[in-house]
């Protein structure tokens, strides 16, 4: 649609001021493209467009909830491109008003509504408002046709984990194991259900009959003895976790090197997303003439690594292997901060061979809490240090405090799942999101930060530990926040550089999807 | 009583200050779901803020479900603490 021209230098229509309005956003002045658009909404106050416009800029400069009184008022006007509708409702979602982005939804033509990133956001919007069931039922129903399942089966335990909404989370999850009895991860999602609802003798029954009907299901094997270890028969987890162990370490050789040869030949057989290396090469800065070895290797790392894994968690008998190929550090840093009366924040990053600084901190008789995901390694060193990430609260973090204070050391990955209210770091000009538990932890307890990751070198392991900074008295939680961030992200920057066998693919991932 | 009601008023406002708003709660408002709908690590820094102005140690043991559910649950907490120190 054509405005009328009021000078040579203002936009005259509304592919102009798009124009204009997406360049200041790029150029990282948003408050200007604010300006611009709200001048030409003056001008053109029938143009739903322009509205859209001037909601986008908003959203830019993170002005919320000015920028959804925009959107809407390009709806009011007759809006009916569906970009436009969509990107309304996301901000809707993102405001907490999940009742007014359902109408929005339904109101989309059938084909908009179908699709998977829709399906995702209406099943969110659904449990949000409390209809659990109905959310679930439609994630179910959506399953069988999507083109990726994995951000489905992500939201499904969210739904069951999180307790929103429980006894119509179990309720609806029993019905749909009934309708699929054969599907074990049904019956896992289930029993997480009845664990965030502390229903733990159900969910053992459930689990425990899991095991018998699908006894070689290795997740199966690990939430029961993850439950059995929380609920703290600490006999019977152990029996769960060597009847995984044995599942586990079934295909593997005789020596840790057998194994890791064979990881290499799996890795050339199969390159996997060979361009998601090509994209990652330039944030490296690494010599040119390296980068045919590094795009050769970067698949690599995975199955090497995933060799490793199985070999601490399988082959506790013949760890000693390990060790000939491990370089340690100087361990006597953390037994220093400790005398100094300080605790320790120590921090491993989603990268390179996560195992292996968990054994051999495991060896020490440090006061350590290990926070993970993954508890089984705890339960194959009978270690009641380990806690799952899964459950941790406001009484946690309460322990942990109290653990640091007398003090203490607790070890955690910063950069898992990011939870509600991440911090922003910086890896290779690229943002990443941080959960905020281990600067804060240190924050408030007054606690060291350190990094502790085993990091490939060359063909050896090098364990690195290195102390990172600490709070001072008087500082602010920001800048405190910003410095770990940078000391943090420094580190990851240092292990990715250092060898393509510590690159995750998911964390490569992430990097290249960012701007 | 009029003890507890003070201190009540005092954890909303400590609770404002961590919110960085004047927060709109009472006694009956929870803690970490709708009403003040602290994240965990608020709940850490409000724990400590509570102690610094109470002069109060707030031990994780002793802070069960039941103490952290509102702020007028905790409020009792904090006042049974302050009332062992007289």
């Amino acid at each position: 649609m054509s405005m009328s021209i009021t000078s040579d230098t203002e936009p005259r229509s509304i592919g102009d001021i798009r124009k204009i309005c997406g360049n200041l956003i790029r150029q990282g002045k948003p408050r200007e493209a604010v300006a611009a658009a709200r001048e030409f909404v003056l001008r053109a106050p029938a143009v739903p467009a322009a509205h859209m416009i001037l909601a986008r800029s908003l959203k830019a400069a993170n002005l919320n909830d000015s920028a959804v009184e925009a959107s809407q008022k390009a709806l009011d006007l007759g809006l009916k491109n569906v970009d436009g509708i969509l990107f309304h409702i996301r901000l809707l979602s993102r405001l907490g008003r999940p009742k007014k982005a359902l109408v929005q939804i339904d109101a989309l033509p059938a084909q908009v509504q179908s699709r998977d990133g829709i399906v995702l956001l209406k099943v969110r919007l659904l449990n949000r408002i409390g209809q659990t069931r109905e959310a679930i039922k439609l994630l179910q129903n959506a399953l069988p046709s999507v083109k990726d399942e994995t951000p489905f089966l992500r939201l499904r335990t969210e739904i069951a984990v999180s307790g929103r909404n429980p006894r119509a989370a179990i309720a609806a999850f029993s019905e749909e194991v009934d309708r699929s009895p054969s599907d074990p991860n049904l019956v896992l999602t289930l029993s997480r259900a009845l664990i965030a609802d502390k229903q733990y003798d159900r969910a053992r029954q459930s689990l425990t009959a899991a095991r018998q009907r699908f006894p070689d299901h290795l997740d199966v094997g690990i939430e029961l003895a993850r439950l059995l270890f929380d609920i703290g028969d600490m006999e019977k987890a152990r029996e769960a976790a060597h009847a995984v162990i044995e599942i586990n370490g079934a295909g593997m050789l005789e020596t840790l090197d057998e194994n890791l040869l064979q990881a290499r030949r799996a890795a050339s057989l199969k390159p996997e997303e060979p361009e998601l290396a090509t994209k990652i090469w330039p944030c490296l800065k690494r010599p040119e003439n390296q980068r045919k070895q590094w795009l050769a290797d970067f698949n690599t790392g995975r199955h090497l690594n995933k060799a490793i894994r199985d070999w601490v968690l399988s082959r506790q008998g013949a760890i000693g292997e390990l060790d000939t190929m491990v370089d340690q550090p100087d361990w006597g840093l953390l037994g220093s901060a400790l005398e100094a009366g300080r605790g320790v924040v120590l921090c491993f990053p989603h990268l390179g061979p996560r195992h292996v600084a968990a054994e051999y901190l495991a060896r020490h008789d440090w006061p350590l809490i290990f926070l993970s995901n993954n508890l089984f390694f705890g339960l194959v060193h009978g270690d009641t240090r380990f806690r799952s990430a899964e459950q941790i609260g406001a009484k946690t973090i309460l322990e942990f405090r109290e653990h640091l204070q007398r003090p203490g050391i607790v070890f955690l990955a910063p950069d898992g799942g990011y939870g509600d209210d991440p911090i922003v770091g910086n890896v290779f000009n690229k943002q990443i999101y941080l959960k905020r538990g281990a600067p804060d932890l240190a924050f408030w307890s007054g606690a060291q930060t350190a990094w502790c990751a085993a990091s490939w070198k060359e063909e050896r392991l090098e364990i690195k530990l290195k102390l990172g900074p600490a709070p001072e008295q008087g500082e602010k939680i920001e800048p405190w926040r910003e410095r770990w961030s940078k000391f943090y992200c420094g580190q990851i920057e240092e292990m990715i550089a250092a060898s393509p066998f510590n690159i995750r693919m998911e964390y490569a991932r992430r990097l290249v999807d960012k701007k | 009583m009029s003890n507890n009601i003070n201190i009540v008023d005092g954890l909303i406002e400590i609770a404002g200050t961590i919110k960085q708003e004047p927060v709109e709660a009472d006694a009956g408002s929870a803690i970490m779901e709708q009403g003040l709908a602290f994240t965990s690590m608020e709940v850490l820094e409000f724990v400590i803020a509570i102690e610094t102005r109470y002069g109060v140690k707030l031990r994780s043991d002793t802070l069960t479900e039941e103490v952290l559910a509102t702020v007028g649950t905790l409020s009792d907490h904090v006042a049974g603490l302050l009332a062992d120190q007289d």
